[in-house]
């Protein structure tokens, strides 16, 4: 090896380091890539999805040229919705792409997806990619977007959630190829450049997922019984998830600080009520211990205990989940609901999703 | 590009349902009842208390450390909760605190009312610093001094609810602010006060606490065709003790990449419904037989400040989707996005001013 050959290999491995710092996702940031935690085509929910470019420069990026001229703030947008019916659980992928010119935004009513039949629950993401061949997955940390879901029948309601947004630092790697507007793709960064055709949760090429979820508010389930159904939603960021069945652990909590701890197995993406957490969420004899002002309340934590792919029973330990959360109060044909993210904290590798 | 066709597909979607609305009980107010990371001071953005409008206040201690600190008797994971309310009239904001003591994993929850004390109408935010049990003194309670990793900081929720004229809920999460502390001065449970300069504020600076964002922005509202869209914006500052106006600029695109300005102002905290901000916001495109969307950015750009001109001000807010049906509100709240950091606006007499109060 020559002289200059180690500087260059110290150089790399000074990068890798570098960019190779645990990053979590920064709540509501714009980001590279986006995850919606919650889709609905069924009888019942129609979902509005959209995700805006929030980048407005508007400069030509030399040795482009009408009609193929390329601006810096152009960027494409590849989504995939993962989905299943209830009526048969083998999970499928639809896909598309739009091209966002900048400060773009685009929507998308799921329903008027007539490839997906009605009754498909699941999630989906969406990520840059460079406009310039519409392939490779680009550090472009200016989406963000956001998921309107509308009951309709037999109640009806509208919430929303914001994206879960995953920048990227495949900028910060000199090593990266860039793109003809100057982005790297994120597709091997860190790696010296070997891309796998993965989209990779490993700090790198997008920032990690969280260790643990909380939600901080549920209301006593028994409050007005058969009215408050909660539901709480989670997913497993691993492209080959309809493989694996996911164990969530975690405690649900009520306002006397007892936990009640629940182990919880799901495939791919569920969305299910509390109650079927664990029953605690009832609370059994409920006590105010901050004051006659107090609401009976609790609230859940969650981590991804480990998983088992069901073809090669191999199992994984500290396996990397999103969720989501629903308040629903059932009144007859009205439905008071409100949707939010997971709160989250800490890093975990390990997440990785198609191309 | 003229690709969204939510049109009248939305509209008759939703028109759909409300035809088929049956209330059968009024849900009023005795319902009983870094974002989204824990953090030693969370900003809750919308205070809205009626006569049949009510605001939850969830304040949750992650903490869930049960072990005694030797000789003092006090649990490593408990805190004290400072809720401090901040009520907004037309000639400025009104300040009271309350404590309360959260055990280790304990999760408290309030009727605002019942800290307001009176039955409304008020409007306005509020914010809830994580305290020392003993001395009330702010601390860093976000760092993980806990046995069990990650278990450390407080996060928190707001519902609102209404009854009547019309019915809906809606849900955000708090702002959560980190300490940033770093200092040798601690409490007796080992966590350092978070309060470095003994000004009595939180300090946004990002040595006591995280920094407010520089622009804030929504990646969605739909075209405000007619008054049943009314989604609204909600501003707040921490800038508002000696009468500041905080002024902003704005860009509202539509989905053809066209787009307005707008210049305004506020002092404390306000709600605006972007189609007075902007009437632009009510035919996107010029075609109004056609629903469109839209996106907006907000940067809050000076602050005038007992006759100086300070740039940058600390602003934050919440974004409120709303579709107004008859007796049926399809409402649906999120904190606005954020991007960038602004250096805190520097102290006015004293020095204070540039925070909250946290003493």
């Amino acid at each position: 090896m020559t002289r200059k050959d180690m500087v260059m290999a110290a150089l790399a491995l000074f990068v890798a380091a570098g960019v190779a710092s645990a990053q979590h996702p920064e709540g509501n940031r714009p980001g590279s890539l986006l995850i919606y935690p919650l889709i609905q085509k069924t009888a019942n929910e129609d979902t509005v999805v959209c995700f805006t470019n929030t980048n407005t420069d508007f400069r030509v990026v030399p040795g482009t040229f009408p009609p193929n001229e390329i601006r810096r703030g152009d960027v494409a947008v590849v989504w995939n919705i993962l989905w299943a019916l209830d009526t048969d659980p083998r999970w499928q992928k639809e896909d598309g792409k739009e091209n966002l010119s900048p400060g773009d935004t685009f929507s998308l009513l799921v329903s008027s997806l007539g490839s997906l039949p009605v009754g498909a629950r699941g999630f989906m993401y969406a990520y840059a990619v460079s406009p310039d061949n519409n392939i490779d997955p680009i550090d472009f940390d200016f989406l963000t977007g956001e998921a309107i879901i509308v009951g309709i029948q037999p109640q009806n309601y509208l919430f929303s959630m914001p994206a879960i947004p995953f920048k990227s630092e495949a900028n910060k790697d000199r090593n990266q190829r860039e793109t003809i507007q100057g982005w790297r793709v994120t597709d091997g960064a860190g790696s010296n450049n070997n891309p796998d055709g993965l989209l990779t949760f490993n700090g790198v090429e997008y920032y990690q997922f969280p260790a643990i979820l909380y939600q901080p508010m549920y209301l006593d389930q028994g409050t007005v019984p058969g009215v408050l159904n909660d539901e709480i939603v989670f997913l497993l960021g691993r492209a080959d998830g309809a493989d694996i069945r996911t164990t969530v652990a975690g405690n649900v909590w009520d306002n006397r600080e007892n936990p009640g701890s629940y182990f919880y197995d799901f495939d791919c993406w569920t969305r299910t009520r509390i109650f079927n957490l664990n029953p605690h969420v009832i609370f059994q004899n409920p006590q105010r211990n901050n004051g006659p002002d107090e609401l009976f309340t609790g609230w859940i934590d969650a981590r991804g205990a480990f998983g088992v792919n069901r073809v090669t029973s191999v199992p994984t330990d500290n396996v990397p989940i999103l969720g989501a959360f629903v308040h629903r109060a059932d009144v007859g044909a009205v439905g008071f609901t409100a949707g939010t993210l997971l709160w989250w904290d800490g890093e975990r590798s390990g997440a990785f999703l198609a191309r | 590009m003229n690709r969204t066709k939510l049109a009248f597909l939305l509209g008759a979607v939703l028109a759909a349902g409300v035809a088929n609305a049956q209330i059968n009980q009024d849900l009023g107010p005795n319902l009983g009842p870094k974002q989204y990371r824990p953090g030693s001071l969370l900003i809750y953005p919308i205070l809205d208390v009626g006569s049949s409008t009510a605001t939850l206040i969830t304040v949750t201690n992650v903490n869930t450390d049960e072990s005694f600190v030797p000789q003092y008797g006090v649990r490593r994971g408990a805190v004290l909760a400072r809720f401090f309310y901040v009520i907004y009239t037309t000639s400025g904001c009104s300040l009271f605190d309350i404590d309360v003591e959260l055990s280790p994993g304990d999760t408290f929850t309030v009727l605002a009312s019942e800290h307001v004390g009176i039955s409304g109408p008020v409007q306005g935010w509020l914010y809830v610093v994580a305290a020392d049990v003993n001395t009330r003194r702010a601390i860093d309670f976000d760092d993980e001094l806990a046995t069990t990793p990650y278990f450390s900081g407080l996060i928190g929720e707001e519902m609102v609810v209404t009854g009547s004229p019309q019915m809906y809920l809606y849900a955000l999460p708090a702002i959560g602010f980190e300490s940033l502390a770093e200092t040798s001065n601690r409490n007796i449970q080992g966590y350092m006060f978070s309060d470095e300069n003994n000004d009595g504020e939180a300090d946004f600076n990002d040595d006591e606490y995280d920094q407010f964002p520089e622009v804030l922005s929504a990646p969605l509202f739909l075209e405000q065709t007619t008054d049943i869209f009314r989604d609204e914006v909600v501003l707040l500052t921490p800038l508002f003790r000696f009468g500041e106006t905080i002024n902003l600029r704005s860009n509202f695109y539509n989905n053809n990449e066209d787009f307005r300005s707008v210049f305004f102002s506020f002092n404390c905290w306000t709600r605006l419904r972007i189609r007075d901000l902007l009437p632009f916001t009510r035919d996107l495109n010029g075609v109004s037989t056609e629903l469109e969307t839209g996106w907006f950015w907000i940067r809050p750009d000076f602050v005038i400040r007992l006759g100086q001109f300070y740039a940058e001000p600390p602003v934050h807010g919440a974004f409120i989707h709303e579709l107004n049906l008859g007796t049926i509100g399809y409402w649906a709240a999120n904190i606005l996005h954020q991007e960038g950091e602004v250096v805190p606006v520097p102290g006015a007499i004293g020095n204070r001013g540039n925070g909250l109060p946290i003493n």
